[in-house]
């Protein structure tokens, strides 16, 4: 499967999700390279790491505004920090279910894991240049970041 | 599998052997029912006969009694009554006995006419006798006296009468009753030749009914035995339909899909119901124009049954194509679809349908592309190298540092905010042109695998500006391009490095005494990297571009066929600041005018050219507000009419526009993005981006181009780079 088949994959995954889940379409901009410095993070990321044939990570990164509108829609009432996380590993966990059933056994996929804070580090592949993703719904925009190698 | 299902020939037998048997029934039942009515008449006939065989005798008694009572004076009266009545009786007897015999068909006979003629001829005196019997029978036949009882004259006169009857007709009486007896028997055995015919009629429609009965059992098993083995198939059928990955289907002569397909054709073509639909329609979307025409011409050509299918199989314009569906979020999912035909003959002579297979060939395709990939760059390895060591270290940096910007540029305008088709199509333009420049940077120093990656992007490109829709995940695999080059770009820049410090050791080591290191092999390869090293200090900018020039001439004219020759004049004194510029110009208008003015060597010579082609750049500094530059070819010329074609085929123009184009419209057309006169796409022509790339350089450096042309001899283009221009940017890239 090459690249762009494994970045389509996380790409529908998201969007996807947004559909069945958040029942309202998110739109995908232009994806670009992080040439010059690292992409940045907004307020909660949910990260998987990727083994095998390819070697690397996924991100998908939202601000706290955006997941508590998705919340609201979701009919949930607790906008705190545990169910934030909980949505964004969420949505991490489906990419990884996604990744899972669309690469086969050829790869390895983690448990997502979640950070919060702008200021959070993501470890990147050496020498890989991370693809980043717009995730723009309604007025709020996230990004999915793709960085894999191999 | 063998099918107990009745051919088409034997379809007919249970038909056929049951109209037979009705037949053959009916004909037996309708005979039988003659042959009833002729032996009941025959019985008839028979009774009546036998009935009258005992008459004459019956009668002849009682013309006796009478004779006797008239005798003794006795009372004769029931006896006359009873001969009367016998008499009348034997009449209607005789009567219905011919019409009997008539009805029974015995009268064809002609012993049993006979034998009744005889009889009634022998029953004529009697009856008469009697007749005048019953006539004479008047008043009474006896008085009384004291004497006794005597004959009245009515006694007498019938006294007389029945004496003479009996004496004349006792012998008659006999002979009648023989001949009665005669006809009797005669009757009897016709009843019983008709009852014996009547069984045997019986028994034949018994057994003609058992046949039937049987042969009408018998085929109905069979029948039943075909429809549960035609269930059965048709329940294989649709297992396997309904299992099949790949889309099985008929075309019918009007061109639309039939009832029974593979249920996987829906979700390969993505249509809920394709039974019914035509065919090509169902295509539009998916492919094309040019395609599309190609498909229903090779349809056209199943249907020709003189056309050998296995022949034309290679031309199949859709045995693997790219198809493009629209997903939930407008973005776009490419599939490859390999489609295969075959003709499904209902005689031995026509095509009754054609047969298509449809099956989802993107995993094999792409797999296939990665193994090119992987091949490619095992090849590349090699190619990197020999690039390295063709190209001047200096002209390789300034290259890699080109290529690093366009990336650069690219991914800037990609990341550029903006969702719309407008924003996209800008942005895909603006990736293109970047493309488009480097690739000719990288023909110009001959650096094929670049020229190769850079093409592929164009590629993709390309495909998306065709698209009705664009969405932002679209770009995707432009992005992952872009990535692959510019690691390619490092990886030839970690080479370079390699090369060069093996350039270094080897001017080290030729410095030394050559009897401090005897092995040839390695003085050999000192001296070719020391020479290369030297050649690090030789030419200028300018002088580079001349010979990159040349490189890219050469490589072009043999790429598109063409003999062509570059006379360059001046390059040398462009400033140093200006050469990137000057370059990015005369690449693209030098590929433009091999590949669109030069003609082949036979045309040339037909119109009486040098055999080679030349093109002639040349840039002057001598005037104190603008550089000049001019870039000159012998060839076609434009033609203006041409030009306005071409852009109505292109949809930039509507026909009557063309019509109305004048020559300065025609010629400000060629620097459209989308406008190319090339028919196909190459590495070095047919985007229709060359001039594009050279307008936009110019616009860039505030300059302007004009451009002068006589059709069948040459072609102009005359640039004109402003100085103050040219030396802020030089200053402010120093700065």
């Amino acid at each position: 499967m090459s690249l762009e088949s494994q970045v389509a994959v996380f790409v529908d995954g998201v969007l996807n999700y947004f559909d069945t889940t958040v029942q309202q379409s998110a739109q995908c901009g232009t994806p670009h390279l992080a040439l010059s410095d690292k992409p940045e993070i907004s307020d909660y990321t949910g990260v998987i790491q990727v083994t095998g044939k390819r070697t690397g990570m996924v991100a998908f990164t939202a601000p706290k505004s955006m997941l508590s509108v998705m919340l609201m829609r979701m009919q949930e009432t607790d906008m705190g920090h545990e169910n934030l996380c909980d949505l964004v590993g969420e949505i991490a966990n489906t990419l990884s279910g996604n990744a899972r059933r669309d690469f086969g056994h050829q790869f390895q996929i983690s448990v997502p894991s979640v950070l919060s804070g702008r200021d959070s580090q993501l470890e990147y592949p050496p020498d890989l240049r991370p693809i980043v993703i717009p995730i723009d719904w309604r007025n709020y925009h996230a990004r999915l970041i793709v960085c894999l190698g191999g | 599998m063998a099918q107990p299902v009745l051919s088409r020939q034997l379809r007919w037998l249970p038909v056929a052997l049951a109209l037979l048997c009705t037949t053959a029934l009916s004909l037996l039942l309708f005979t039988g029912v003659q042959r009833a009515a002729r032996l009941q008449s025959a019985s008839t006939a028979l009774q009546l006969a036998a009935g009258l065989t005992a008459q004459p005798q019956l009668m002849r008694s009682e013309l006796t009694l009478i004779q006797r009572g008239l005798e003794t004076q006795t009372y004769v009266g029931d006896s006359l009554r009873t001969l009367a009545g016998s008499r009348e009786a034997s009449n209607v007897a005789y009567a219905q006995l011919a019409d009997a015999i008539k009805a029974a068909g015995l009268d064809a006979r002609s012993d049993t006419l006979a034998m009744l003629d005889k009889a009634q001829k022998l029953w004529a005196p009697l009856d008469k006798g009697l007749e005048r019997l019953g006539n004479n029978k008047t008043g009474d036949l006896y008085s009384d006296s004291a004497a006794g009882s005597t004959l009245t004259a009515a006694g007498a006169r019938l006294k007389r009468s029945v004496d003479e009857l009996l004496a004349t007709q006792t012998k008659n009486t006999g002979a009648l009753s023989r001949q009665v007896s005669e006809l009797a028997a005669l009757l009897r055995e016709a009843v019983v030749n008709d009852g014996r015919s009547l069984r045997a009629l019986l028994l034949g429609g018994s057994a003609l009914a058992a046949l039937l009965l049987a042969s009408m059992l018998y085929f109905s098993w069979r029948a039943g035995q075909a429809a549960r083995a035609a269930g059965i198939a048709q329940r294989q059928v649709a297992h396997i339909m309904g299992t099949v990955r790949e889309g099985l289907f008929l075309i019918g002569r009007d061109g639309r899909i039939g009832g029974a397909h593979s249920d996987s054709l829906r979700g390969l073509l993505r249509v809920g119901t394709p039974a019914g639909q035509d065919f090509e329609q169902l295509l539009r979307p998916l492919v094309d124009e040019k395609t599309l025409l190609a498909a229903g011409k090779y349809l056209g050509l199943l249907w020709k049954d003189k056309v050998n299918e296995e022949l034309i199989e290679s031309v199949n314009p859709l045995s693997q194509i790219e198809v493009s569906f629209q997903k939930a979020q407008g973005a776009t999912e490419v599939r490859y679809l390999s489609f295969s035909f075959r003709r499904v003959r209902a005689t031995a002579s026509t095509a009754d349908h054609v047969f298509g297979v449809v099956s989802d060939v993107t995993e094999r395709v792409l797999l296939q592309r990665e193994l090119d990939s992987l091949k490619s760059d095992t090849d590349s390895q090699s190619a990197l190298l020999l690039q390295v060591l063709q190209v001047e270290p200096l002209q390789m940096q300034t290259f890699l540092g080109t290529l690093d910007a366009a990336v650069r540029r690219s991914n800037a305008l990609l990341r550029a905010p903006g969702k719309q088709r407008a924003d996209l199509q800008q942005k895909l333009q603006g990736v293109f042109r970047e493309m488009h420049s480097l690739k000719g940077e990288a023909a110009a120093l001959g650096l094929g695998t670049f020229v190769r990656r850079a093409h592929e992007v164009e590629d993709l490109l390309s495909g998306l500006r065709k698209r009705a829709e664009l969405a932002g995940n679209d770009f995707v695999p432009v992005v992952v391009r872009l990535d692959e080059l510019m690691t390619h770009g490092q990886e030839m820049s970690a080479l370079q490095e390699r090369v060069g410090q093996a350039r270094s050791t080897a001017v080290s080591a030729n410095d030394l005494p050559p009897e401090r290191h005897g092995d040839t092999a390695v003085l050999a390869g000192g001296q070719v990297a020391a020479a290369l090293a030297r050649a690090d200090l030789g030419p200028t900018p300018g002088e580079q571009l001349k010979v990159a020039l040349q490189r890219l001439c050469a490589e072009v004219s043999a790429a598109s066929k063409r003999d062509v020759r570059l006379l360059s004049e001046g390059l040398e004194k462009v400033p140093a600041s200006l050469v990137p510029r000057v370059r990015e110009i005369c690449i693209q208008m030098l590929r433009n005018s091999i590949v669109h003015g030069i003609e082949p060597r036979e045309r040339r010579a037909l119109t009486g050219k040098p055999p080679v082609g030349s093109v002639r750049i040349r840039f002057t500094d001598s005037d104190q507000e603008n550089y000049s530059l001019i870039v000159e070819d012998d060839g076609q010329g434009l033609n203006p009419e041409e030009i306005g074609m071409r852009a109505v085929t292109r949809g930039l123009l509507d026909a009557t526009q063309a019509a109305n184009l004048d020559r300065s419209g025609a010629f400000r057309l060629l620097f459209h993005p989308d406008f190319s006169t090339a028919d196909t796409v190459s590495e070095h022509a047919g985007r229709g981006v060359g001039l594009d790339v050279v307008n936009a350089a110019i616009r860039d450096s505030g300059g302007r181009i004009g451009i002068s042309t006589t059709a069948g001899k040459y072609t102009r283009f005359k640039v004109l780079l402003p100085r103050a221009q040219a030396e802020a940017d030089s200053q402010s890239s120093a700065a």
